[in-house]
């Protein structure tokens, strides 16, 4: 039997530096990954997530934490006086400073969020990570993403001559 | 580095913003994007993901040098119009009809052919009109449409994809003594043959030619002008059917006129519909 603690289901998530993790179940099946686990009966003690260490996994936690539904007599951010566009604009701004963060640690989470099936998060790291994209030079880009430009000069020329209009 | 992970850079750069430039550049990057971004599949997954593809420009007629291309975005996402421009045979004479779903139709009057061309792909088909369906030079068809028909098979199709894998190809024109009869064929590339020749009679009128057909579902429809103001012409080529539908006696348009007048589409409880 799983653990209960004031009406709540409470699940055990251990990264693989040793650290562990006390979370709601509610919390924990914001990652799809972990909901097969505990669907499937394979969650009875600790669940083990390889490959992401207890930094990445204590802000994915942090995220999932704010981003749980909150219908249900759940914690403090449930509200019935708050609109749901409110509370919307709100996770806006949340996940705006969220992901105020470097970027290894962004990245990380990229791999944590896919590995974990998080759609929110994958969609929020992905798309700041094409707004650097987008926003940048391709040297930048290149950069940023630590990107080796293999192209001999002559094979990117002709790359760019053929669409010159979408370089320009 | 995670985004040395193929699939996990691929879902990244699925949301590159679907402007015509985006890929291009992404594809400079290095070998490894080129080759991700021109994948087929990540192509028709990059559509589906943007749904509606951004609006590149229009064609313009002009009746001294033909049609010419006139693009609507900003650099670096302004086409040059000499890329939109179809390569075309000594002495030919094309007529442009219309676009839809990305294909561009032409009609050569005298050869009695079709010519449907995808711009983007730069490829293009010939269909001859069936000899039954009379001398085009002579009689003039009034309508042409053409129509992509990849979604027939494959309900998640995303214009784009189909680059003349299968197309329709409607014609109309008005009978050859009798002004008020008017036929329809359709042709589809799968078969590779035109279906029957499909007849109805109007109330006394022809096709306004400066307004495209609107499709609404399987039917493709045309305002008539003339003494019948607002009756609408329909095709429905999955029965290949002709019908004219009147306008409502208490519609008044006497003092108006056509360009008052439009076919819209309009979902109602779920169903498509004109007004």
């Amino acid at each position: 039997m799983a653990t209960r603690e004031a009406g709540k289901k409470m699940i055990m998530l251990k990264s693989p530096d040793g650290m562990e993790f006390e979370v709601e179940e509610a919390v924990a099946m914001e990652s799809q990954t972990i909901r097969k686990m505990i669907e499937d009966d394979c969650a009875d003690t600790a669940i083990l997530i390889p490959n992401i260490n207890s930094k990445i996994l204590s802000r994915v936690i942090e995220y999932c934490n704010k981003h749980v539904p909150t219908t249900g007599a759940t914690g403090a951010a449930a509200s019935d006086t708050v609109a749901p566009a409110a509370l919307a604009e709100d996770l806006k701004i949340w996940d705006a400073e969220f992901i105020k963060v470097n970027r290894a640690t962004r990245f990380d989470l990229i791999q944590a969020a896919s590995y974990l099936n998080i759609k929110g998060l994958l969609d929020l790291t992905s798309q700041t990570t094409i707004d650097t994209i987008s926003d940048n030079s391709l040297e930048e880009i290149r950069s940023f993403l630590s990107t080796k430009n293999d192209y001999l000069p002559e094979e990117e020329q002709t790359i760019r001559r053929e669409n010159q209009w979408a370089f320009q | 580095m995670p985004l040395d992970n193929d699939d996990l850079l691929r879902e990244i750069l699925l949301l590159l913003p679907p402007e015509p430039s985006s890929l291009l550049r992404a594809s400079v990057v290095c070998k490894r994007w080129r080759r991700l971004v021109s994948d087929r599949g990540f192509l028709r997954r990059f559509r589906a993901h943007h749904g509606k593809p951004p609006v590149l420009g229009f064609f313009c007629v002009n009746a001294g040098t033909g049609y010419y291309f006139s693009p609507t975005l900003d650099p670096p996402d302004r086409i040059p119009a000499a890329r939109f421009s179809l390569p075309q045979r000594h002495r030919e004479s094309l007529d442009f009809v219309e676009c839809r779903h990305g294909l561009v139709l032409f009609l050569d009057k005298k050869l009695s052919e079709a010519v449907v061309w995808n711009p983007i792909s730069g490829r293009q088909r010939r269909v001859a009109i069936p000899p039954e369906f009379g001398n085009p030079e002579k009689w003039g068809i009034i309508y042409a449409v053409v129509l992509c028909a990849a979604g027939d098979d494959d309900h998640g199709h995303g214009h784009g994809d189909c680059d003349l894998d299968y197309f329709k190809l409607v014609v109309v024109r008005m009978g050859v003594k009798d002004y008020r009869h008017v036929s329809a064929c359709l042709y589809e590339s799968k078969s590779g043959v035109w279906g029957n020749v499909v007849s109805t009679t109007t109330t006394g009128a022809f096709i306004f030619p400066a307004k495209p057909s609107v499709l609404v579902g399987n039917a493709l429809c045309w305002l008539l002008n003339r003494k019948t103001e607002g009756d609408i012409l329909e095709f429905d080529f999955e029965v290949q059917k002709l019908v004219v539908t009147e306008r409502p006696l208490d519609c008044e348009i006497a003092n108006r006129g056509l360009p008052f007048l439009r076919i819209m589409r309009t979902a109602v409880m779920g169903a498509e519909g004109q007004l």
